[in-house]
């Protein structure tokens, strides 16, 4: 009851005892609530109590969780970056060590003997860097990617390592908005993978082309045109907001206008849409605003068609081969193929069963391949690494055309000479020329000086005699080879550093004039990392291989300074980890006392209204006490 | 006048004052009711008689017991009473749903959703650690039990209201009837009275029988003056000379539960508003808790379809050998974005991934689900038809209506890149069931295989970047909650909550410090004072042997002219 004014007239017994009721009752009350707030230590159990400190508290309370699970994600980060990173120092320690082997065995300072030894001193290395590479921490292999549950370095019956993780960063939320990888994967730590072979293949666009594959992958968003046709003359707006593939695009456009007026389809170039009204002109534009027809290049004005142009396509696991290279495919695929020399495998895969990427790559997955494939970064090409440490590795042709249109073939026209011999190039520049004896027994001086592509060396060759002495590509696996119809005799070419740099050097003993000189692949690929270098300074120092062993020395510093460099970006990581710790313990001391101050009881305020509550309710006893005995009937 | 005159002049008297104490004995004796009306006797002069020319009084008549009540003030404290019970009962229902919600408690579903992404994230820093998938889906239990949990707490409260509803309706009732049955007897009794107020004790009950109801239901009392009155609640009579009409109640189904409707019998007119302790009840039943529902139910069913749309693209650390959905079609003939789902799909497309356990190879098919609005559009037979083009996969649907795909002996399927949410539509490949606060639930595929959690896109074991995106689901915004995001949707509707639950307090005080100072009038108007009585009591005594001297001196005048 609200102990309200009193009004001037009679005091009812009843009043006076309703009155000292809800004064105690009041009292009581009060008292009650600050003895809640001292006991639970809070200002307010329900938020009604107080909804604006309450909302307050809600959100701190749940920015407070939030910073926890952040910092217990970074508490995981720093564990298994610490890890990383030791593991990472050892591989440089191997490197170092490495290095001093190499040089003591260029030259001959040791007998092939020592040298022997030495190898097995580098085999004890591969075995240590090995298993470095399978460390593990909590569970983890921490170098094989996403594919962290067995250990992805093995070293394989030929002495190569074969690497069987996947080069995936494994991210977490360290702070709002920061995601960091908690892995280093083991190509990007122990360079396990040959640089991917690929080029812009180039799909075709389809019906089936998703739209957010367009533009190189940025997608195009979706929206309403407007489009005006002359004749029917009319202007409709449309919705292309559920389109997802072009497809979408054309279905709806066309229901839209009615398929008697306008089709839809593909262009001549099969990169991009083209919109054609069946009579008059089209004209497609953005409502204001809008930016979909400007983005899927179908803007235009009156015009009697509308092609959108190229709109680049994405190349997907779904893409047909017969779409690739504008539309083109990948040439016939019956009894050619793909030469593949990885190691000591070499194979021809038939890839005539193949209708999709997928079951290409599907095809290349087959484990004595010991391939890494996908598609590339770019999204417009296939992506094809050998996952061999230590071993050579090529794609060539087999008859066909296959490797090239998909562009992995490992040796091709635009192949640059620097790049190849382990990109030791060609010393096309120093003097000598190219001595090619023909098969009339005249021997041709080729200057190959200038020479910059695989292409530029074939054309200086070719213009010797057109037609006669012609130098193309292998028909078969890579290299050049070379025809000659001059005559009968012997078609070679001479063992000068120039010839046996180009694969050329040697002779076609035989006398028709159709069978080629066919030279060496000398674009083998290897994936220079720690491992690779390993193996091959194990090889080399076995078979006193002191060319091999002084590129090697070079290799070393190089793998040093990256592997220093990997260890650089770990440690700005690790950097940032601490950062953000620091940023979330702070920021964890504010919330708190931002928390507390919107929800703790003040415990010196409480007390001390409790107090002056207790003060006034022992008063109001003593009065009520009083007030009840008061009667006239007590005086009579 | 003579001396017999006299005499009866104070024998009257001694009847009057002995009255007089006899209704102050009966305020003292009532003193502690507190539906007691202080009564008081009114006396006026006897006629005078003439006496040759003196005109000379006769004395004293009672003209009655008159109850002291301020019928103006009563009212108001009718119309006071329907305001503070109706915002009291409201209030009330604040509190409670209050309580039920455990903000600020770690226990509340705000915590409980934090703890869900919290376990997701530990998912995410280490997700090749078969615990963490279990965990996660662990988690993924206990929120769904506490949604379901808090969900019947709230239905127990509703319940609980409908009970009150009833409850009140009776008493009601009975009040009315009470009332009927009491009008024809004042009217009765007091027919030979003057004061129209003469059968205290029985108006007495009606006045508390009133006040009462006037506290349940907000009621006009129109009293005609004959001794009865009429009681109205708005345009409806509840009470009127020869017909009475009581609160009818029926069943209807809201929410999940059995409400109690009620309704002025005759009329039928629903009681409603924001008056009266039943008014009260109802809104608080149907509105602030049912409104909570609703919220509730939005808030479940974004997390529910968000969480599925981002789960079904992603890949567990292996496929299924055999997969049903969980959502049902009503007509599998039917376009699916009309087929009758919860969670209606989109046009777009998603893809099955077909793998050969033992190679590990897998097989990618797009299946379309094409619903831009151009015919024919996409059926679930039409997704069944596709997906049984896809080599080592059979799908079909099951005889009521659930999507089932069976992968072939030695391979498994897998899903991705699903822009059109037609798997999270059928329940494939997803994470939590149901779709809304009172059957959400988790995917019984995952909680009897973990694995299957889809943690990954595509990677190994280590690959959390699905799960990734799971663990950031309280910062999604979904139109679905008017572009909010799911973590802050409920902690503003709680917020809202916890302002309108102290509006209605501040409102319920407002109102009952307004009815306490009507009741206060009230009691200081017609409440009993003991003192003042007892003066009365006193008063009347001095009268009493006065008049008895009086009649002494008379009686002395008497001897004496005898004597003579």
């Amino acid at each position: 009851m609200d102990i309200g004014p009193l009004l001037p007239g009679r005091m009812p017994n009843s009043l006076i005892t309703q009155r000292l009721q809800a004064q105690m009752q009041d009292a009581r009350f009060g008292m009650s609530q600050l003895e809640t707030e001292l006991s639970t230590g809070q200002k307010f159990q329900i938020p009604s109590e107080d909804p604006i400190d309450a909302s307050h508290a809600i959100q701190l309370q749940s920015l407070l969780t939030q910073n926890t699970q952040l910092d217990s994600n970074v508490q995981a980060s720093t564990s298994l970056l610490n890890a990383t990173d030791s593991a990472l120092a050892s591989i440089s320690g191997a490197l170092n060590a490495a290095k001093g082997l190499d040089s003591s065995g260029v030259g001959n300072a040791n007998t092939p003997e020592q040298k022997v030894s030495m190898a097995q001193e580098v085999q004890a290395l591969i075995q240590e860097v090995v298993n470095t590479g399978n460390s593990t921490f909590g569970g983890r292999y921490l170098f094989g990617g996403s594919r962290n549950t067995t250990g992805p370095f093995s070293v394989t019956s030929t002495g190569a390592v074969l690497y069987s993780g996947d080069q995936q960063s494994l991210n977490n939320l360290v702070d709002v908005g920061l995601t960091q990888a908690t892995n280093v994967d083991g190509n990007t730590a122990l360079a396990a993978l040959t640089p991917p072979v690929t080029s812009d293949i180039n799909p075709a666009l389809t019906l089936q082309t998703q739209l957010s594959a367009l533009k190189a992958g940025q997608g195009v968003a979706t929206g309403q045109i407007s489009v005006t046709l002359s004749s029917p003359a009319t202007t409709t707006t449309i919705d292309l907001s559920q389109a997802k593939t072009i497809g979408d695009v054309k279905n709806i456009i066309e229901n839209a206008l009615g398929a008697a007026n306008v089709t839809v389809g593909i262009n001549a170039a099969k990169n991009g849409i083209s919109i054609t009204p069946t009579a008059g002109t089209i004209t497609i534009a953005d409502p204001p605003g809008g930016s979909v027809a400007s983005n899927l290049g179908i803007a235009g004005n009156a015009l009697a068609s509308i092609n959108s142009g190229d709109l680049n396509p994405d190349l997907t696991l779904t893409t047909k081969l017969a779409d690739l290279n504008g539309g083109a495919g990948i040439g016939a695929t019956a009894g050619n193929g793909l030469l593949i020399t990885n190691g000591s495998t070499q194979k021809v895969v038939d890839i005539s069963s193949a209708v999709t990427v997928e079951d290409l790559l599907n095809l290349l997955k087959s484990p004595d391949l010991n391939l890494s494939v996908g598609i590339n970064s770019a999204g417009n090409g296939l992506a094809i690494s050998s996952r061999l440490s230590g071993a050579d590795f090529s794609i060539g042709e087999n008859n066909g055309q296959n490797a090239t249109k998909l562009g992995i073939r490992t040796f091709t026209g635009s192949t640059l000479l620097s790049s190849l011999n382990y990109g030791q190039g060609i010393p096309v520049n120093g003097g000598q020329p190219l001595a090619i004896t023909r098969r009339d027994g005249t021997v041709v001086n080729v200057d190959l000086s200038g020479s910059i592509s695989v292409q530029d060396v074939i054309n200086k060759i070719n213009a010797v005699d057109p037609g006669n002495l012609v130098a193309s590509l292998n028909a078969v696996g890579n290299g050049l080879s070379l025809v000659d119809n001059s005559g009968a005799g012997p078609l070679s070419v001479d063992t000068s550093a120039l010839g046996t740099a180009l694969g050329l050097a040697g002779t076609e003993p035989g006398n028709n004039p159709a069978v080629p000189l066919v030279g060496k692949d000398v674009n083998a690929q290897e994936t220079g990392g720690t491992l690779d270098i390993l193996v091959r300074l194990q090889k080399a120092l076995e078979t006193n291989d002191n060319a091999t062993l002084t590129r090697l020395g070079g290799m070393i510093d190089d793998e040093s300074t990256r592997v220093t460099g990997v260890r650089a970006a770990l440690g700005a990581r690790m950097q940032t980890l601490q950062n953000v710790d620091a940023s979330l313990k702070n920021q964890n001391l504010q919330t708190q006392q931002a928390l507390s101050n919107s929800k703790d009881a003040d415990m010196a305020t409480v007390l001390s209204e409790l107090i002056a509550r207790q003060t006034a309710f022992e008063a109001t006893l003593r009065a009520a006490a009083q007030t009840m005995q008061l009667s006239l009937a007590q005086f009579l | 006048m003579g001396l017999n005159a006299a005499l009866s002049t104070a024998g009257s008297a001694l009847d009057i004052f002995s009255s007089g104490i006899q209704v102050a004995g009966n305020n003292i004796a009532n003193a502690n009711d507190p539906n007691y009306v202080r009564e008081s006797l009114l006396l006026d002069p006897s006629f005078p008689v003439q006496q040759g020319g003196l005109i000379i009084g006769s004395g004293v008549t009672a003209t009655g017991v008159k109850q002291q009540i301020d019928q103006f003030l009563q009212t108001r404290i009718y119309a006071a009473n329907g305001d503070a019970s109706g915002s009291s009962a409201r209030n009330s229902t604040y509190q409670q749903l209050e309580t039920s919600l455990q903000t600020l408690s770690g226990a509340d579903l705000s915590s409980q959703l934090s703890q869900l992404t919290g376990q997701f994230n530990n998912l995410v820093n280490q997700p090749e650690l078969g615990a963490s998938r279990q965990l996660a889906v662990q988690q993924g239990v206990q929120f769904a039990q506490s949604v379901t949990d808090l969900r019947s707490r709230i239905d127990t409260l509703r319940t609980t209201a409908n009970s009150q509803v009833d409850s009140l309706v009776t008493e009601a009732n009975s009040l009315i009837d009470d009332i009927a049955a009491l009008n024809p007897r004042i009217t009765a009794l007091e027919s030979a009275g003057l004061l129209k107020s003469d059968a205290g004790g029985l108006r007495d009950q009606r006045y508390a029988d009133l006040n009462r109801l006037s506290q349940i239901v907000p009621i006009t009392v129109i009293d005609h003056g004959t001794g009865g009155v009429d009681v109205a609640l708005g345009n409806d009579s509840l009470i009127i000379p020869g017909a009475v009409h009581h609160l009818e109640t029926s069943v209807s189904g809201d929410r999940g539960i059995g409400v109690e409707n009620v309704t002025v019998e005759g009329t039928n007119t629903p009681i409603s508003g924001s008056k009266g302790e039943l008014a009260g009840t109802i809104f608080g039943r149907d509105n602030i808790a049912g409104g909570f529902i609703d919220k509730l139910d939005q808030f479940t069913s974004s997390i529910i379809n968000q969480f599925n749309l981002i789960h079904s693209s992603g890949q567990g650390e292996h496929g299924y050998t055999s997969v049903t959905g969980t959502y049902r079609v009503k007509d599998p003939n039917a376009a699916l974005d009309a087929a009758g789902l919860a969670f209606p799909p989109q046009n777009g497309s998603f893809q099955v991934e077909v793998v050969n356990t033992s190679t590990g190879i897998a097989q990618t098919s797009t299946i379309n689900v094409d619903l831009a609005g151009v015919n024919p559009r996409t059926t679930l037979n039409g997704v069944v038809s596709q997906l049984n083009g896809v080599a080592n996969l059979s799908a079909s649907v099951t005889s009521d209506g659930f999507l089932q795909i069976n992968a072939a002996n030695g391979y498994q399927v897998e899903f991705a890149n699903d822009n059109s949410g037609t798997l999270a539509a059928l329940g494939v490949n997803t994470f939590f069931t149901g779709s809304s606060s009172v059957d959400i639930g988790v995917n019984s595929q995952l909680t009897a295989d973990p694995t299957l959690l889809a943690a990954g896109q595509g990677g190994g074991p280590g690959d959390g970047s699905n799960a990734a995106l799971l663990a950031g689901i309280g910062n999604l915004s979904s139109a679905a909650l008017g572009g909010s995001t799911i973590g802050n949707f409920y902690q503003q509707t709680v917020s809202a909550l916890g302002q309108a639950s102290s509006s209605e307090n501040a409102v319920s005080q407002g109102f009952q410090g307004f009815l306490d100072a009507l009741n206060s009038q009230k009691a200081q108007f017609s409440g009993i004072s003991i003192d003042n009585e007892m003066i009365q009591i006193m008063q009347f005594q001095n009268s009493y042997q006065t008049a008895a001297r009086f009649i002494s001196t008379i009686d002395k005048l008497f001897t004496s002219l005898l004597q003579i």
